[in-house]
């Protein structure tokens, strides 16, 4: 039954025998996928949309969408990019779909000049940093946000994927079917463009 | 190794995906070249303010969200889906707002255009009936029309009933013409005349009339007694030819012209004969043909 399935590289046990029981009908293993990968699922979505609500529709479709094609799911990369690359591509359709446009518009009028909208979402704070230098931080992820979305959509992917979420070369290369060498430059140029922007800032 | 080698080899070294020669010429270029140091060291530091960003944590009741949705609206999805799939509109408001004005000026352009019509036809009309009133005062000006002229000129809304008087042996009858010469018509009327029980077509007098305003003399004296008058007489040019009279006798008083014809001989008509369909004075067209 297993012939000719590849072997999962790199990626948890834990995901592989969840999976595994969820193709055997244990509809509870599904849950537990969720809970295992809904933190950093939504924090992606949220740094594509910068939208706390679309990011939380995004992740659930994200979920949705994985739900309907987990039992066709062949382990050919890990859960979890496959996982990722559901997120990536529902963000970057809603980011096309005329909704979110319009909507982005308006919400940038509404806050125009006031940079408080960036980040605007529950940042998990860092408890071991007294109140002012917890401000102080939290003034300077916002500068970095602000620059990072004024990327261009293809460098601000880069920096987000590899940089704030922290995926492998290899990760990005499978999340966006983009090819190593193009991962490379662009990141490389990415990177080259937000410390530009941030110099005299940060 | 130079200044803009390194800034390109700057985010491969941070990520540590130089290779050992590589690494060695593109430090030892950082220890000699204060600038390139500053950028490196840059580029780190925002590498790690980077992955210091904290997540953004999704609603507590994350889980208890996608059951609802999973459950509820999934459903009404996959219903939609399958009515539409795999078509998919999403109409931008621009372009349903175009629609919606296209629809309005072509609304406004059709009422335009029936309005338009209306207007024509009512000018039509009023034309017509001034036309109308024209011709009207043309004949007050010229009342002395010949009958002639007035025969042959009649109007749409006038009748013509035309009429065949097969006469039978009450009526002066004229020479019987030879049977190789009668045309089919006459033949058809014979035959009808045959089953009439008062016609008398085997006892035909044998006596030739001398005019055929003398063979049609008691036609017009039937056309008197309902009230009508002859308009004209056409006279045939050789024997055994039908003459023809052309009257005009009121309406009311056809069924009484018939009725008296009918006692000259078989009257024949192509059409069925309404008399109640008829306004005011009727044109009559009278063939009459000698009886065999």
């Amino acid at each position: 039954m297993d012939e000719g399935i590849k072997e999962p590289v790199s990626q948890s046990e834990e995901d592989f025998l969840l999976v595994r029981a969820f193709q055997a009908g244990d509809k509870e293993a599904f849950d537990k996928l969720v809970l295992k990968h809904k933190d950093r699922l939504f924090s992606l979505c949220y740094r594509y949309l910068s939208d706390y609500e679309e990011a939380n529709d995004s992740a659930q479709d994200a979920f949705i969408k994985a739900y309907a094609g987990l039992k066709r799911f062949r382990f050919e990369s890990a859960f979890s990019t496959w996982l990722y690359r559901i997120a990536v591509n529902t963000c970057k359709n809603k980011i096309l779909s005329y909704e979110f446009r319009h909507r982005n518009k308006r919400v940038s009028l509404e806050h125009d000049g006031n940079p408080d909208h960036e980040g605007a979402g529950t940042e998990i704070q860092n408890g071991s940093l007294s109140p002012a230098l917890q401000l102080e931080e939290k003034e300077r992820h916002k500068l970095i946000m602000r620059a990072v979305n004024g990327l261009p959509p293809e460098h601000k992917e880069m920096i987000t994927l590899r940089d704030i979420e922290g995926l492998s070369y290899d990760e990005i290369v499978e999340v966006t079917g983009l090819n190593p060498g193009t991962v490379k430059s662009r990141l490389s140029r990415a990177r080259l463009d937000l410390a530009s922007k941030l110099r005299g800032i940060v | 190794m130079d200044c803009t080698q390194v800034k390109n080899l700057l985010s491969d070294y941070a990520d540590g995906l130089l290779d050992e020669e590589t690494r060695a010429a593109f430090e030892g270029h950082l220890s000699s070249c204060p600038e390139c140091r500053k950028e490196a060291k840059a580029l780190q530091s925002l590498i790690q303010d980077l992955r210091s960003l904290p997540p953004v944590a999704p609603p507590a009741d994350f889980l208890r969200q996608l059951h609802k949705r999973m459950e509820q609206p999934s459903r009404f999805r996959q219903i939609m889906e399958k009515l539409f799939f795999p078509i998919k509109f999403k109409i931008p408001l621009e372009i349903a707002g175009a629609a919606l004005a296209a629809l309005l000026v072509f609304s406004v352009y059709t009422f335009q255009q029936e309005q338009y019509k209306v207007a024509g036809n009512r000018q039509a009309l009023t034309g017509e009936k001034t036309k109308r009133q024209t011709a009207t005062v043309d004949k007050a000006a010229a009342p002395a029309e010949k009958p002639a002229a007035r025969s042959a000129g009649l109007s749409k809304e006038e009748r013509l009933i035309q009429l065949t008087l097969v006469l039978g042996k009450t009526a002066p009858v004229p020479q019987a013409a030879a049977p190789a010469t009668t045309p089919s018509f006459e033949g058809k009327s014979a035959d009808r005349e045959m089953r009439v029980p008062h016609a008398g077509i085997q006892a035909a007098p044998a006596r030739r009339p001398e005019k055929a305003e003398e063979t049609a003399d008691p036609v017009r004296k039937a056309i008197a007694a309902s009230q009508g008058r002859i308009l004209s007489v056409e006279s045939e040019k050789q024997e055994g030819q039908p003459a023809f009279i052309l009257a005009e006798v009121p309406s009311d008083k056809l069924p009484f012209l018939l009725e008296n014809l009918r006692h000259l001989g078989n009257v024949d008509y192509p059409q069925p004969l309404h008399s109640d369909e008829v306004q005011g004075p009727v044109k009559v067209r009278i063939r009459i043909v000698a009886g065999q």
